[in-house]
């Protein structure tokens, strides 16, 4: 069975694979055997998949993601200028 | 140009451009690159009024105009990764640390979220996460944030970031591990 074995740092990069491209079969067997024995593991996929839903959620929208608003009165200023000095 | 339009515009500037601004620093957490940015945006939308329908959102649009602009600068400086950076080599370390050398958890107790069902409606929760990818080495979070891009899959972005397919997902993993390591020690509940 040792040739089915997996390391924790391998099986959980191997989360990440399996979303971007297919596993082999074998590489599929391996992941299952050890996330089915394997908490931590299992934990990190669970975490991966909530960070996941964060991204996809937020997906670049400036209203659902949270950020600090900050001002910026001298960039207001430029591009007004900006703006005027295209005018003329 | 009218002058109506001419105030009007001027107007978005007073209104927009603080929301603006903080979005693009947000998504690049450099202050000057935001800057540019945001000027950029407005000129665009400036010279392309024209195509703007008075009937929608100004705030919508200028956000669109500067969404692109964001992606633009992502592809821009994935173009100049062409080593290890510096601030990765220490990101690298400390996810390293992860792991002992047989590649298993070093920290064996379980290191879990609590409330882990509800937690992307806790607004404490995102905040700390939104830090957390904001301090990521910019590579990984390139990696990371355009993988959630629209219209976009692997192999497009990977040639945008000039990576093979493994060190792709390789990054994930490293960018996740980071984000892992920085939630643990910035949020409790």
């Amino acid at each position: 069975m040792s040739f089915l074995k997996l390391s924790c740092k391998k099986a959980t990069e191997m989360v990440e694979q399996e979303k971007i491209e297919s596993l082999s079969f074998v590489d599929k067997v391996k992941l299952k055997l050890h996330l089915s024995v394997c908490k931590a593991c299992q934990n990190y996929k669970k975490q991966s998949l909530l960070i996941d839903e964060f991204f996809s959620k937020t997906n670049n929208d400036p209203e659902t993601e949270h950020f600090h608003i900050e001002e910026n009165p001298h960039l207001k200023e430029t591009i007004i200028k900006k703006i005027n000095e295209t005018q003329s | 140009m009218n002058k109506n339009i001419n105030n009007q515009f001027t107007e978005w500037v007073n209104i927009y451009s603080d929301i603006l601004y903080s979005w693009a620093y947000h998504k690049t957490s450099n202050k000057e690159i935001a800057e540019d940015i945001v000027q950029e945006t407005f000129m665009a939308a400036f010279k392309s009024l024209n195509n703007f329908k008075f009937d929608s959102q100004p705030k919508t649009w200028l956000f669109s105009i500067l969404n692109n602009k964001i992606i633009d600068y992502y592809r821009k400086s994935a173009k100049n990764i062409v080593n290890t950076t510096k601030d990765e080599q220490v990101f690298m370390k400390a996810t390293d640390e992860l792991f002992n050398s047989d590649g298993h958890w070093t920290n064996t107790s379980l290191s879990t979220w609590q409330d882990e069902e509800h937690l992307l409606d806790n607004q404490d929760f995102n905040t700390v996460l939104s830090l957390c990818i904001g301090k990521l080495p910019n590579n990984w979070r390139l990696a990371i944030e355009s993988k959630y891009q629209k219209d976009k899959n692997a192999s497009e972005i990977c040639k945008e970031l000039n990576i093979t397919s493994s060190n792709y997902w390789q990054m994930i993993h490293r960018a996740k591990l980071q984000l892992k390591i920085c939630i643990e020690k910035n949020w409790t509940n």
